[in-house]
């Protein structure tokens, strides 16, 4: 999948301008840390929930993955019992940013299968980095390392 | 306040039905504006468990996490389990150690009560004076 190359300048006001929708979305202003969960629920309004997404999806060491049209954001249970909250609210932040970035270059191809039009994000010492669209998931598409 | 045992309120049963416990809990957990692991921190379970219970993938908590529950959340304990199809411990045990009280029901079930009887066994019953408020009055 081709996406276009952004400057840091460019997502960090992206980022400052979803955060000021928050803001105003909750009527006050924000401090740190960033309530990141009520972010992708309340305000982008994403199914959020902590899945076994090695299992889901068929593959090894996958943080997180965010489903365009079901509207979903999914992070690997894992993370939540090896107790690294830092990792975790990295992954769900991370899959945010996919969602406000990235999800006008998914869903305009085939809709076909459950997976088709999914950003998964794996580690980077993953054990299996070159997955390619329609190979071991049919129709599933992988944008890069998380 | 209506009865938590058999109020169905004004929705048709089909609606009541559709109403699943996962897809209420995180309703009101949304309203509430309160995050996945911050509200299972809340009421003493893990974030993964709380995911499977919102997507239903797991049955129903026991009625003391549902209580816990509601009260994180600050609703009534009605919505909640009534979703999961649960009684309230304090009704249950009512009737546990009410022998009658569950004789009672039972006829009322072998009868078929619809909800109009229950509102007019509810009158009938202040009308009658049943009860420990009445009698104060007197």
């Amino acid at each position: 999948m081709n996406v276009r190359w952004l400057p840091k300048d460019t997502i960090l006001k992206s980022a400052s301008a979803l955060l000021e929708g928050y803001e105003k979305f909750v009527g006050h202003p924000i401090h740190p840390p960033i309530p990141v969960e009520d972010i992708i629920e309340r305000y982008l309004g994403l199914n959020l929930s902590f899945e076994d997404l090695e299992a889901m999806l068929g593959m090894e060491d996958v943080l997180g993955a965010t489903f365009v049209t079901p509207k979903r954001i999914c992070i690997n249970k894992r993370l939540l019992e090896e107790k690294n909250e830092g990792r975790t609210v990295f992954t769900c932040a991370h899959e945010a940013g996919h969602w406000v970035l990235h999800r006008h270059y998914v869903g305009q191809a085939q809709r076909s299968t459950q997976f088709s039009e999914a950003i998964v994000c794996r580690t980077l010492n993953s054990k299996h980095p070159a997955i390619a669209a329609g190979e071991e998931v049919p129709g599933f598409r992988r944008l890069k390392n998380g | 306040m209506a009865s938590p045992l058999f109020s169905l309120d004004q929705r048709s049963l089909f609606d009541y039905i559709e109403r699943m416990f996962g897809s209420t809990l995180k309703e009101y957990r949304n309203k509430a504006g309160i995050g996945l692991r911050d509200f299972a921190g809340r009421v003493g379970i893990s974030p993964g468990y709380l995911s499977d219970l919102e997507n239903e993938k797991v049955a129903p908590p026991s009625e003391k996490h549902i209580l816990e529950m509601a009260r994180a959340l600050g609703i009534e304990k009605d919505l909640l389990l009534k979703a999961a199809e649960k009684v309230d411990p304090e009704v249950s045990e009512y009737v546990a150690h009410e022998p009658r009280a569950a004789d009672f029901l039972r006829m009322a079930k072998e009868q078929e009560y619809g909800n109009g009887d229950w509102e007019k066994l509810r009158q009938l019953a202040r009308i009658a004076g049943l009860g420990k408020k009445e009698e104060e009055k007197k």
